[in-house]
């Protein structure tokens, strides 16, 4: 079964990763190309055949490497500044340099940017905008500040005319048949990484392998071959030992460290196991409804980062009380405060510790020890 | 047996002592010296000879230089000290030379704690080193009946504050004018780690407590209760004396 999940995460980073610089010697891709931000409806883009990119993903993935102080160094050249997003300054500083893991993704044709998990993110499209001279496309999602019916005609016209635009692109015409499969299969993958998930608060399974292993669901989640490879997963989980139940089982509640080999904290986490993380619920996009445009239209109005603070603290109190976690590490972001905003109510001790998901220099490792020292004193008082 | 809290703070070191019916025997404090480790040896063996039979906890920046039976945080102990002294009131928010906390507690036992260490602007070194540029004392300052400032620091930065206050002063603005506005400016800092806790009155500590007139400045900022304990800036020193093996 571990050769079965092995071969299904190389085959589909093989399948995304092929037109990138390090492996094309230049030679153009066969379909158009679009970057995208990481809750745009890609089923559409599948559908037509156009290859598409996420640059919030790849400046994860060089923070994983290693690389990625020279290329936030880099960005400052382009007058961006150390506060913005280090997602931006990441993926800036890697496209200036045309360096990274993997070289850098194909040139776009268009650039597609969502309101729904933050709105300062279509700024930063607007300098890929300029840098590219492409055409800049942003999707427009109310949430829940308008009526359901009203949200659900606006959003569907703004799809209707992304279809439009994204037809002349690629010169093909969309078959609804095709889009219905294709949503189909994010249907599973979704419901397949829940069981993944599912299995995370009862078993002895190492956290850094989900918030690798969401990444497929975030580049890759309307291929059928996502949703095989977490059922392979969830197989392999239910085969390993129940929870340690000598460890301080606590929530993750903010980004993985994606320059941290385990994605999170281990050099303090000693005595604690990670029992839940929102982060690896954000991509469970809920896809009901009785076509394709309803059924895209309730995934994408209504991520997590796109809900009221209500929703959002009612969903977090589930995500929490389905980890049986007794205490929580919040992440100030410096590079996200719209997550932050989503910690405002956890309902459980809790440690703030700052950090950057990028910039591994923003972290303060002493002071994070000297906190989850007293945090320890709370959680061994109750 | 005699109970010793020690608080090995940033500026100032706190001791209390207490005897085992939790009556205060003394409570002093001095200067945080340079060399802690050799400094308290000496220390230990002056307060073994004055009491033989003796428990030590200590807390602070410096509590790992103390010879002490354990060491705990200095927010556990700020808790337990602050419930002995006042117990009605659940909340405390201690400004410190180096960072700022909010603390809440369950009948002396910590439940909820938020710290502010990245910014310079909402800590007590801000009016030190002001105090520093202008020649004042520390306890020369009176804001006892003082308004909202007039003047105000436009910056939320300690760094820029202090070239402001250079522009202010350029403008022949009162030295004690100044003050009132760093003061105005570290409590609107302070004021955002309230929002995280739910609270009615506060208790207030470290040592920015023994400025003159704090209590009600600080009233008209955080429009609630502020109670500044006697030996509040001791709370901490006193938690560690009450913890027993």
């Amino acid at each position: 079964m571990e050769q079965s999940v092995a071969r299904l995460q190389a085959q589909l980073m093989k399948d995304y990763y092929k037109d990138f610089s390090k492996y094309t010697k230049g030679r153009i891709p066969e379909h158009k190309v679009a970057w995208v931000t990481a809750f745009t409806p890609v089923e559409i883009l599948e559908a037509l055949d156009i290859a598409y990119y996420y640059p919030e993903s790849y400046a994860a993935v060089i923070a994983a490497s290693g690389k990625e102080q020279t290329l936030i160094q880099e960005s400052t050249k382009l007058a961006l500044s150390s506060d913005c997003c280090s997602y931006s300054c990441c993926f800036e500083g890697s496209i200036s340099l045309e360096q990274g893991p993997r070289g850098i993704p194909p040139k776009p044709d268009v650039l597609i940017a969502t309101n729904n998990q933050c709105n300062t993110l279509p700024n930063w499209w607007n300098i890929l905008a300029e840098r590219y001279d492409v055409p800049l496309i942003v999707l427009d999602y109310p949430g829940e500040t308008v009526e359901r019916d009203i949200a659900c005609d606006y959003v569907t016209q703004q799809h209707k005319a992304f279809i439009a635009e994204m037809e002349k692109l690629s010169g093909r015409k969309l078959q609804l048949d095709k889009l219905e499969d294709l949503i189909r299969n994010s249907e599973k993958s979704v419901s397949a990484w829940q069981k993944v998930v599912g299995e995370f608060s009862k078993r002895n399974i190492n956290p850094t392998a989900l918030f690798d292993g969401i990444s497929f669901l975030i580049t890759s989640r309307c291929k059928a071959e996502t949703s095989q490879l977490y059922m392979a997963m969830a197989d392999e989980y239910r085969e390993l030992q129940p929870t340690d139940d000598e460890l301080i089982p606590i929530f993750w509640l903010g980004y993985p460290l994606w320059y941290h080999p385990a994605r999170y904290l281990t050099e303090i986490l000693d005595g604690y196991r990670i029992s839940g993380s929102n982060y690896i619920t954000w991509w469970s996009l809920d896809y009901s409804g009785k076509d394709s445009f309803e059924k895209l239209f309730q995934a994408y109005n209504y991520t997590f980062l796109n809900l009221t603070q209500k929703t959002r603290t009612e969903r977090l109190s589930k995500c929490i009380a389905e980890s049986n976690a007794v205490g929580a590490i919040t992440l100030r972001n410096k590079s996200c405060k719209c997550d932050f905003v989503s910690a405002k109510n956890v309902g459980l001790p809790q440690v703030e510790i700052e950090i950057d998901m990028i910039d591994r220099n923003y972290l303060d490792v002493e002071k994070a020890k000297a906190r989850m020292e007293i945090f320890k004193e709370i959680l061994c008082t109750i | 047996m005699y109970y010793i809290g020690i608080d090995v703070g940033s500026t100032y070191t706190k001791v209390c002592i207490l005897d085992s019916n939790y009556a205060m025997i003394d409570l002093y404090s001095y200067s945080t010296p340079i060399g802690q480790k050799d400094y308290f040896e000496n220390v230990m063996s002056e307060l073994k000879k004055k009491y033989p039979e003796l428990q030590i906890v200590s807390c602070g920046y410096g509590k790992s230089n103390v010879m002490a039976v354990k060491a705990i945080s200095e927010l556990t102990a700020l808790a337990c000290g602050s419930n002995f002294i006042c117990p009605e009131v659940n909340t405390i928010l201690d400004i410190g030379g180096q960072d700022t906390k909010i603390i809440v507690h369950e009948e002396g036992r910590l439940k909820e704690f938020f710290v502010n260490d990245k910014c310079a602007a909402g800590c007590g070194m801000f009016l030190k080193n002001t105090l520093n540029m202008l020649g004042k004392k520390f306890e020369e300052i009176d804001i006892t009946e003082s308004e909202e400032p007039e003047v105000k620091l436009s910056s939320t930065c300690a760094v820029f504050a202090q070239s402001e206050i250079v522009g202010l002063l350029a403008k022949d603005c009162e030295p004690d004018e100044i003050i009132r506005a760093v003061i105005w400016q570290i409590l609107q800092q302070a004021k955002a780690l309230l929002l995280k806790v739910e609270c009615q009155d506060l208790i207030l500590s470290g040592g920015l407590t023994k400025l003159k007139g704090i209590e009600t400045y600080a009233e008209m900022i955080f429009k609630r209760k502020i109670i500044i304990p006697e030996y509040s800036s001791y709370m901490s020193a006193l938690g560690c004396a009450l913890q027993r093996k």
